[in-house]
Order: C-alpha cells, then structure tokens, then sequence
C-alpha cells in the first residue's frame, strides 16, 4: 500500500458501515487506522466544518493554504456533525481508492 | 452582523471598585448595554441552557459604538540625546528576519518635521531606504541580494548631511553589499534633527498609531559617528556592549540584554532608555549565542536579541467606553456586560470577589483566568497542523471561531504561532478574549456542548446554584498577588475544569492550604501545569515558555522566563510534579468523545463510604454528560506512580477512544501511545488526606463538570461530587 496516494479498499470496505453508523468516537482498529491516513494533513483536504447555526446547520469549507485568507464555504447545508463527517468521507474514500460511495 | 465586542482593565473586581469597559463594534452603530450575572453561559439545548439575571446598573444603556483601533504589532522607541544625529552619522544593527510577508516592514525609522528615513525589508524580501516626505517617497535605494531569513546579518543606513545616503547589508564576515545615491541635503538636515528612532515599526499617518511591523530578532542597534567599514562594524557587534559603547565612531548603543523583564531598554552613551511597546519577545539568542549557556541570566551578552512581531499584543488600547462602580451588596460570582446590536450580542465577563479581606461564604471557587489567558483567541482550528488528527473528527469553526478567524487584530494565544513561524510566549487579557466568555464554543471541546474554559465553568456554577451550594469566587491573579492567605479562611476550595497554569506562588498557595487543613476538590483535569509568570510593567499579560508541546514550542536555549528569571516548562519537568498539588498529573488528551467511571476496589474502604453514598457498586459513574457523551475525558489525568502517601484510587475510567494520546513521558511501556494498547491512559479519580484534618478529592478529567448537569443534575457525578462537598464542609478551616 502506498500511504502517499492510494489504499487498497480490500482492506478497509468493511468498516465503511462502522464510521457511517458512528464517524465520532470509538472505532475498530482497522477504522481507527484508515481515518488516521485520511485525516493526516496530505489527505485531508483542508476540509473544515463551519457551524452556520448552533446544534441546527452546518457548512462544509476548506482552509485556503495563505495564513487569514477568507474561509471558502460550500452550498451544501447538513443538519448534524454525523451527515457532515459522512460527506468527507465518502470524498476522501473516493480519492484514496477511485471507489464511489452512497451518499 | 455588527458584533460588538470588548474587554475589561480587570478580570478580578472587588465591590466599590470601578471597572473600565472598551468596547468596539465591527461598523458605528448604537449598541446595547445591560450588566448581568451570568449563572450558565452553555448554549446546547438538551443542556441548562444560556442562563443570567439582569441587574440595574447605572451603565445599563445605549452607547454610541466605535470602531476602535486595535493596537497590534510590537516596537520600540529610542531616545537620542541632542543633536546626536548631526554630522555624518550611521545607523546600524544586527537583524534576523523571519517572514517575507508581501508588505513593506519598517525595520529603522528616523525622522523630524514631516522628513522620514525608513530602513525597510520590502514585500518581496529586499532591504530599501526610503526617503519620504510625509506620505511622498523621495528616494528609493535597494540592495541587489535579497534578504536572508533567519541568519544573522548587519544592515545599516550611512547618512552624509552634506547630500548623500547609504544603505549596506554584510555578514558576520564584514563581506556583504553597499549602494549609495544622492540625496537633498537640506532634508538630510530635517531628518538628523530627530531625536530618536523608531525600531520595528513606522508611524502611521494617524498620530499616535504604528503600522508596517517588523518580524525578526534585532540586537544592538547602534548610531555611528562618520564613516564606518563593514568590518568595522562587524567588529563592534563582537565586542561587548560597553566595549563597544566607548569605541570613538560609536555616538549611543541600546544594550537588549540588560533587564530583559520590563518596558525598558538600557541605552549607553548618546542612546538613551528605550521603551518597548506591545511585548516583543525578550531574552532572545542573539548574535553571538553558541549553545553553550540555556539561561539569559548566566550569559546576558549572548541573550542581547529581541524578536519582534506584527502580531504582538501587551494592550489593544482600545478607548473606554464605561465605567462601572461595583456595588456594595454584590455577591461573589461570575458577571457580564451583555452588548446587543440589533442580533448580535456578546458578554464580556468580569469576577466579583468578595470585599477585602472577607470570606463571605466558606466554599471558594478559583476562576482559572490564567488558563483564560492563555487559551485566549486560540486559533489552532485554522493554524494547526495535524489538527483533525488531534481531535479525531472534522475541524469544527463555531460562529464565534469564524468570527475570530475575520479578527486576526485580536492577537494570539499561547497555543499559536506567531505569523513568521515562531513561538508565541506571552498573553494578555487587555484585548477582547472572545473565546473566553458565555455561549462560546470551541474546536477542542467534544459534541455537543463544545465548551471548555470560562464557559465550561459555569457549568459548575450553575450546579453549585441550583444544588443550594453558596460560593465566592477568586482568581489565578488573586491567588498569585496574594498567596495562601487568600484562600485561608474557606473550608473548601474548588477548582475549574483546567486549572493548567500555575506560578510558583500558586503552588505555594496550594501547599500552605493543604497543610493547614485545607480542602481541595480538583474538578478538572491537567492542573498545575505549565510555569506562568506575570510582571509588573506588562499588567495582564503572562509568559509561558515551554519545552515541549505539539505547537509554539521555545527555542530551547530561551527557556528562561524573562518575567521571573525562572526556567519554563511543565512543572513536572521542573521538580513540582502535578501530584504534588492534586495527587494526580497530566497523562494523555482526546477531543472526540468521552468515556466514564467504574468504581476500583479502594473505593469500598469504610473512609471513603461517604463519597459513594447511593451510588451501587457496579454503577456506571457518568456514563453521560455534554461534553462528548461521558464524564472521563478530554484532558485527563492519573497518579503514575506518584501518588500521595496513602492516598485511595477510587475510580477509573473506561470507554476512551483511540484518539486519546500520550502526554506524559513517565509511562510504562510510553511506545504505546493509545488507550487499547496501554491501560495507562486512564483518568485516575484520586482521595487522599493531608494533615490537620485537610483532603484532596481530584476528578481528574476535564469533562467531569459537564456531566453535573445532566438530567437537572439528578445523576451519580452530581451526587458523588456534592457527597464530597457536603462532607468537606463538615471540617477544615473557616468552620
């Protein structure tokens, strides 16, 4: 596996379940590992989550690479950290592996 | 939304004092003031929810809001004796740039009636001069090698009145580049009237404003009389400062290494005392540091360097907008100015203690202001690498958090880095600490509630109120100015969810209290921490230097506390483990989610029955709780082997998840860095008497106070914590 660019999705298809049913909290070794690659800075994106409403309504946006440049926040709205959390993943699951996921 | 915002000139207030309030709004507007006391400031619904009583103040009102002008970015001011610039005269300094940052950066500024000469690290990282008459540029000379950062090089500004201007940069070798051009020598004239220097920094065209800061270390600037080799120069930089002071071509020197604590800098010859503004860093490796001394104190001569930042900030300087005289029958606790414009509103906190010298109930409470302080504006959401990594789950930018992200004029935290890359080593609450208020929420603080610091700690506020516990407050500051007599005459003391900075004279405190029969419930988690040092002529402000940390680690040949002489770091690493205060010490974090409390054997001793009255056995203890689900988390701590003679291991937590990671060094089998690999990642909730009738009850674990709440705080943290509390009152001092 080259940690750089891809993983095998072989290894990791069957904790995809465990993260949509839980993204925040305890998970599986195997689930703890692949959030540990999609999380590291290389891979994630510079995804942040923008809370528009507290406890109601959320934005996905990314960090612009220059120090205090303004934040750039997608359309998308979600309704709970968890819906968010999924989102990403799906992203990051289908660059490390070409894979698409349900939404 | 034109949010307005604001601080106060205290944190800590007595009745009959009078507390300032600067307050300032994103665009002029009319705002509302009401004075409050805040009971919960945890907006999350399923919780206690924002809870405060308004009071009658005569400052409740509408105000006319300003924008105000937010003073940021550190500089120094050097006076000259008369007429020092006349003749051919040099100006000259050692520098070590740290950002190109694509806007001018004013490293020298002379100038007088209207005439400045300014020595400048331009946007693309080229040293210029630049001769201006007010806002006209004149003369522009550059040199061809770019600047180079962080390395030590000599630039300098030769001024011949008689029609000519030089402009030189060389290395520690005197080998480096000089350009020279003409220029009008009556206004040659006009600048060599001046009769000081800026450093750091160039005026601005409103009076009294700075702009155009510097980011570098600079060392020694000198005024030189004629002209001047570069290896000349290079040699004065070598000698020591009064060597080098009394050398026939040097009119004045400033000499950083003197006194690095305070305001002012030590000015030789024609060079008279400086005065710093906005607390550049001092103690600072200079030119000729060679590792072979870690203390500014042992070799001042190598600490002569002070780095200054465009986003230093001792005090905002914001005007004031009211005052309020503290009434009289005021009781201890947390309060607010609540500013409203049109729907946006913000609270800007202030603690009332009690009257001098006056228990006015037997509980204290000490408000954790230094924590406050130092996590004040904490922007790691954006800055940080490897955040997601550390708190297991998307960043999370709360309203507030996208608010201080478009305020970068509200400065740093002690978790920051400044923006050349270097470590941020002070933090002053002389500028609005948004962060550090009711309804704030946080990056770092698990779903759902998001709360940490001040606002976490109403949580135990509001549980003290409605569990019919009466209580004062104090805070860090107090207990720092005024050591152990201050907490003297309570019967308990209880402190916040992260009392993690700490003096020496805090630690003092502590100890006296403990071994006079005082008793501590430490609700909260990695406590006593870090050194925290404060001085005298920087009012608000602390210093942190640490060792080690995963951001704004210091250089580690300026550990050294500037403020206090004092090397820095954990407390653990300086001989006065956590343990020593609370039993318990710093052993691993997470921000995901939270675990709880399984009860261990020694709970079952007879001595400690009264802490588990009406708890079963086998009972899940805050299986629950706002902060991510569980009552064992977020910062956590155990014994490691240090525990207190006799002390009891009452519970253990369980249920962390793999984002918890080591943070301590004094683990068994420290390769395994998670909770289900090493069973020594655990909070360690902790009893242990101390003499004269005194104990200590320590939770270990940030989240416990936001787990009291819970089910209107009919739940085993509440009844477990208010067992401990009841039991407590029934002995110690102030009985």
């Amino acid at each position: 596996m080259n940690q750089n660019e891809s993983i095998d999705p072989a290894v990791y298809r069957g904790c995809i379940e465990e993260f949509r049913r839980r993204p925040i909290g305890r998970h599986s070794p195997l689930l703890h590992h692949l959030l540990l690659i999609m999380r590291a800075d290389r891979h994630n994106g510079r995804y942040a989550l923008v809370c528009l409403e507290p406890f109601k309504t959320w934005a996905l946006a990314r960090f612009p690479s220059e120090r205090d440049a303004p934040l750039e926040i997608e359309p998308t709205r979600f309704g709970s950290l968890e819906a968010a959390e999924w989102e990403v993943f799906r992203r990051r699951w289908r660059r490390l592996t070409g894979e698409d996921l349900p939404a | 939304m034109n949010r307005p915002t604001g601080y106060t000139d205290r944190l800590s207030v007595r009745p009959a004092d009078t507390l300032r309030f600067m307050i300032g709004l994103e665009a002029p507007a009319r705002y509302d003031v009401e004075i409050v006391r805040v009971q919960c400031g945890d907006i999350n619904p399923e919780g206690p929810g924002l809870r405060y009583t308004r009071l009658d103040t005569p400052v409740n009102g509408t105000y006319d809001g300003l924008v105000q002008h937010s003073h940021i970015g550190s500089w120094a001011s050097l006076p000259l004796a008369e007429s020092t610039l006349a003749g051919a005269t040099g100006l000259a300094t050692a520098v070590w740039p740290t950002l190109v940052s694509g806007r001018d950066q004013c490293l020298l500024e002379v100038g007088a009636d209207g005439v400045w000469l300014r020595l400048v690290l331009d946007g693309a990282g080229t040293w210029r001069l630049h001769l201006a008459e007010g806002e006209r540029l004149l003369l522009d000379v550059s040199l061809a090698a770019p600047a180079v950062l962080r390395e030590w090089r000599l630039v300098g500004v030769m001024i011949d009145p008689a029609g000519q201007l030089g402009l030189f940069a060389c290395d520690l070798s005197g080998a480096g580049e000089e350009r020279t051009a003409p220029a009008p020598a009556d206004l040659l004239r006009r600048v060599c009237g001046a009769d000081r220097l800026a450093l750091a920094a160039a005026g601005a065209r409103t009076a009294g404003r700075r702009e155009r800061h510097f980011n570098g270390k600079v060392e020694r600037p000198m005024v030189l009389h004629g002209r001047v080799s570069h290896r000349h120069v290079v040699e004065l930089f070598r000698q020591p400062a009064e060597i080098a002071a009394a050398s026939p071509v040097v009119a004045g020197l400033w000499d950083f290494a003197c006194n690095p604590a305070g305001r002012r800098v030590a000015g030789l010859g024609a060079a008279r005392a400086g005065e710093l503004h906005n607390l550049p860093t001092r103690g600072m490796t200079g030119v000729s540091w060679d590792g072979r001394c870690a203390d500014w104190r042992e070799g001042p001569a190598q600490y002569g360097a002070i780095h200054f930042h465009e986003d230093d900030i001792a005090d905002i300087g914001w005007q004031q907008s009211f005052a309020l005289t503290i009434p009289e029958n005021w009781s201890s606790g947390l309060y607010a100015a609540r500013l409203t414009c049109g729907a946006a509103e913000d609270f800007v906190p202030f603690f009332v203690r009690p009257p001098t010298g006056k228990a006015a109930n037997r509980v204290a409470v000490l408000a954790s202001t230094f924590t406050y302080i130092a996590y004040a504006n904490e922007r790691g959401v954006a800055y940080l690498r490897g955040c997601e990594l550390l708190i297991g789950r998307l960043r999370h930018l709360s309203p507030l958090e996208v608010y201080l992200y478009d305020h970068p004029e509200y400065g740093l935290s002690l978790y920051d880095t400044h923006r050349d890359g270097s470590y941020v080593a002070y933090s002053s609450r002389l500028r609005p600490m948004v962060n550090q208020r009711p309804k704030a929420q946080t990056w770092t603080a698990p779903p759902p509630s998001m709360v940490r610091w001040l606002n976490q700690d109403t949580h135990l506020l509001h549980w003290l109120e409605t569990q019919g516990f009466d209580y004062d407050i104090l805070t860090d500051e107090d207990l720092h100015a005024e050591g152990a007599g201050l907490i003297a005459p309570y019967s308990v003391v209880i402190t916040s969810s992260h009392p993690e900075y700490f003096s020496a004279a805090m630690l003092d405190a502590f100890a006296a209290y403990k071994a006079a029969g005082g008793r501590l419930m430490y609700l909260g988690g990695n406590g006593a921490c870090w050194r925290t040092d404060t001085h005298d002529e920087w009012p608000g402000a602390i210093e942190v230097r640490r060792s080690m940390n995963y951001t704004a680690r210091a250089h580690p040949g300026e550990l050294h506390h500037v403020f206090s002489g004092e090397r820095g770091g954990f407390w653990s690493s300086l001989g006065r483990p956590e343990q020593e205060t609370f039993g318990v010490g710093f052993v691993s974090e997470g921000f995901d989610s939270c675990g709880h409390f399984v009860r261990a054997p020694a709970s079952f001793e007879p001595r400690v029955a009264f802490i588990f009255d009406g708890i079963e056995a086998h009972e899940p203890i805050g299986d629950f709780g706002f902060s991510g689900g569980g009552a064992a988390g977020v910062e956590i701590d155990a014994t490691l082997g240090q525990a207190p003679h006799g002390a009891l291991l009452l519970a253990v937590s369980t249920g962390l998840s793999d984002n918890y990671y080591l943070g301590a060094d004094d683990v068994e089998h420290a390769q395994l860095r998670t909770p289900s690999l090493n069973p020594s990642l655990r909070a360690e909730m902790l009893y242990f008497e101390t003499p004269n009738d005194g104990a200590v009850f320590a939770a270990s674990s940030i989240a416990w106070s936001t787990s009291l709440n819970w089910n209107g705080g009919d739940n085993n943290v509440s009844r477990l914590t208010a067992n401990v509390l009841r039991h407590f009152l029934r002995g110690g001092p102030g009985v």
